[in-house]
């Protein structure tokens, strides 16, 4: 080849700037709102996660023989249950983050707190999962409410007796507006030891899976799930945070699902239909090439290592973009919290699929100029 | 630049050779018909003949960029072509146009022999835009020159140029077949300067040889 592939590729793109660059920034557009997408879905299950943790987690698992009637009331659990059951719950797939708690209505002094023992979060199926909402408790410590720190008076680092033990207050929490102000959080074993539950709990919190949000029931579906683990148990799904929580999911699953392909579709016909334009402009040029002696392969490459650099200089831009606007348009989105960083093996994966989807979407465009009758140089003058 | 060998056997020879083109409107119409042609080393011919009159279907047979629909073409000598649109890719500079012709990388001193030959060496690193008709009709018979082909096919090499560049181009062509290349060039008048051993006419597809010059 007298003159080389990526000279041919390189003199064309430098004398067809214009054009190239809109090939490229259309490229650079698609990267960006995919790698935004990814950056948003991300954010939006850190936001799912904040808004769970806020309004508490929705699924409650009682003690057999439990009074729902009476837990509805008052939510206190009455009687007790082994604590293994915790490990049994993680082989099943209707509930996650499996928090187990020991709680009992105790006084201090002359007012009545919420004792909370509290354990490490479980996962369904053993999964490991950044933990939301174990509460990191030192042992021999409370954690208390902002109600439970008034009446009883505690001071954050001071000890409060509570049945005649004493405890370091770690802390004393902002006012939540829930039944959160009144408990007094300690490590579970703290607990069961306090109460003389050795071994025992009386709920597990959970959050439902989404892959009960297609059933009919919902409710029906746990349950069915739940009760042959932990048999005679009580099963509560409290659904207003179920479906808050559940709307909120689907909202970023269905943006990514209906979004993202269409957008990826459009950008490779767009890339595609430039490739095209490109080659029937340049019908002669690749007539000359092949009418002096260059192989029909080597023409289709021309066509294809301009739609790869394209895609490679898109992907890269597209990439820069993402990251340096990404922040600020993810903020404006979800609203509150600092947005994820993009996964770098996503961004890796970005830079090395886009210039080869390039130069897919230029194939066709390329089987057409390697087609190209060099005749057509000398009947059309 | 090395010379093709004259040879008194025909480098190319077409046989009974027909060809037709789809008719706008339906039915074809037949460009070429049961022609002969045989061209030997050192031939210069002239192909004459009015638009539409079959002379570059001509030599899209004799170069094999088209195969004849029936007859046949016979030997596979080395071909240049100067395209009439003359096609110098507008993003290669002068020398990288003409290195497009070369057949094999590595004849850069082909390259800069033609540049001097052709009066384009000022012109080396110039793009087609740059130049004038002339220069570009002169560049693109570098190119075709470049390969060093046993057959140079012209159409219409000297159309729109001065006596000057006509000359340039002229000259070069009358080189290639003082070194024993055959040329055939195609033209709808006459060319001035040029002193061929063959003459042919072309007339609604059919060839005859109107006489040789020694």
């Amino acid at each position: 080849m007298s003159i080389s592939l990526p000279t041919l590729v390189g003199r064309e793109m430098s004398l067809r700037w214009i054009t190239a660059l809109h090939a490229v920034f259309i490229v650079a557009a698609a990267v960006a709102m995919v790698l935004l997408a990814e950056q948003f879905a991300a954010a939006s299950e850190n936001a799912t996660r904040r808004i769970q943790r806020d309004i508490g987690l929705n699924i409650v698992i009682l003690p057999p023989q439990t009074d729902l009637d009476a837990w509805w009331i008052d939510r206190l659990p009455t009687g007790s249950m082994p604590e293994a059951w915790i490990e049994r719950l993680e082989d099943q797939d209707v509930a996650n983050r499996l928090v187990p708690m020991l709680v009992a209505r105790v006084p201090v002094g002359d007012a009545e707190i919420i004792l909370t023992g509290i354990g490490s979060e479980r996962f369904k199926r053993g999964n490991a999962m950044k933990p939301v909402f174990g509460r990191s408790i030192e042992p021999g410590n409370v954690v208390l409410g902002a109600l439970a720190g008034k009446v009883t008076g505690a001071r954050e680092g001071e000890p409060l007796v509570i049945k005649g033990r004493s405890f370091t207050v770690e802390r004393i929490l902002e006012p939540m507006g829930s039944e959160e102000d009144v408990r007094c959080w300690m490590t579970l074993p703290d607990a069961q030891s306090l109460l003389q539950l050795e071994g025992r709990l009386n709920e597990i919190r959970a959050i439902e899976c989404h892959c009960s949000e297609d059933v009919q029931d919902p409710l029906e579906a746990i349950r069915t799930e739940l009760e042959p683990i932990v048999p005679g148990a009580g099963i509560v799904r409290m659904n207003a945070l179920a479906d808050a929580r559940r709307a909120q999911r689907q909202m970023a699953e269905r943006f990514i699902e209906y979004a993202i392909p269409p957008l990826l579709v459009l950008a490779g016909v767009i890339v595609a239909a430039l490739a095209l334009m490109n080659v029937r402009e340049r019908r002669n040029e690749m007539g000359v090439l092949l009418a002096h002696g260059y192989r029909r392969s080597t023409v289709a490459s021309v066509v294809l290592s301009r739609s790869f650099i394209i895609g490679l200089v898109g992907a890269v831009i597209g990439w820069v973009f993402a990251i340096v606007i990404g922040d600020s348009v993810i903020t404006s989105i979800i609203g509150s919290g600092k947005p994820p960083r993009l996964d770098s093996t996503l961004l890796l994966a970005t830079i090395f699929s886009t210039p080869i989807l390039c130069a897919l979407a230029a194939l066709y465009p390329a089987i057409m100029a390697a087609m190209v009758d060099p005749a057509r140089l000398m009947r059309l003058p | 630049m090395n010379t093709p060998t004259p040879q008194n056997t025909s480098i190319l020879e077409l046989r009974k050779a027909t060809m037709s083109w789809p008719r706008p409107g339906g039915g074809r119409i037949t460009a070429v018909h049961s022609l002969d042609l045989a061209v030997q080393a050192a031939d210069l011919g002239v192909i004459r003949g009015p638009s539409g009159s079959g002379k570059t279907t001509l030599l899209l047979l004799a170069g094999g960029l088209l195969q004849p629909h029936t007859g046949s073409r016979i030997g596979t000598p080395r071909v240049g072509f100067i395209f009439q649109t003359l096609e110098l890719l507008p993003y290669l500079d002068v020398r990288q146009n003409i290195r497009l012709g070369l057949s094999k990388a590595g004849d850069e001193d082909d390259v800069e022999q033609l540049l001097e030959e052709l009066g384009l060496t000022e012109r080396a690193d110039h793009r087609p835009h740059q130049l004038s008709t002339g220069e570009c009709q002169r560049t693109a018979t570098a190119r075709a020159l470049a390969s060093r082909p046993a057959l140079l096919l012209a159409d219409e090499p000297t159309g729109n140029l001065d006596p000057e560049n006509a000359l340039i181009v002229l000259r070069a062509l009358d080189g290639l077949v003082q070194r024993g290349g055959a040329v055939l060039v195609a033209t709808h008048g006459s060319i001035e300067g040029l002193n061929p051993t063959r003459q042919f006419t072309m007339d609604s597809g059919t060839l005859s040889e109107s006489g040789n010059t020694p």
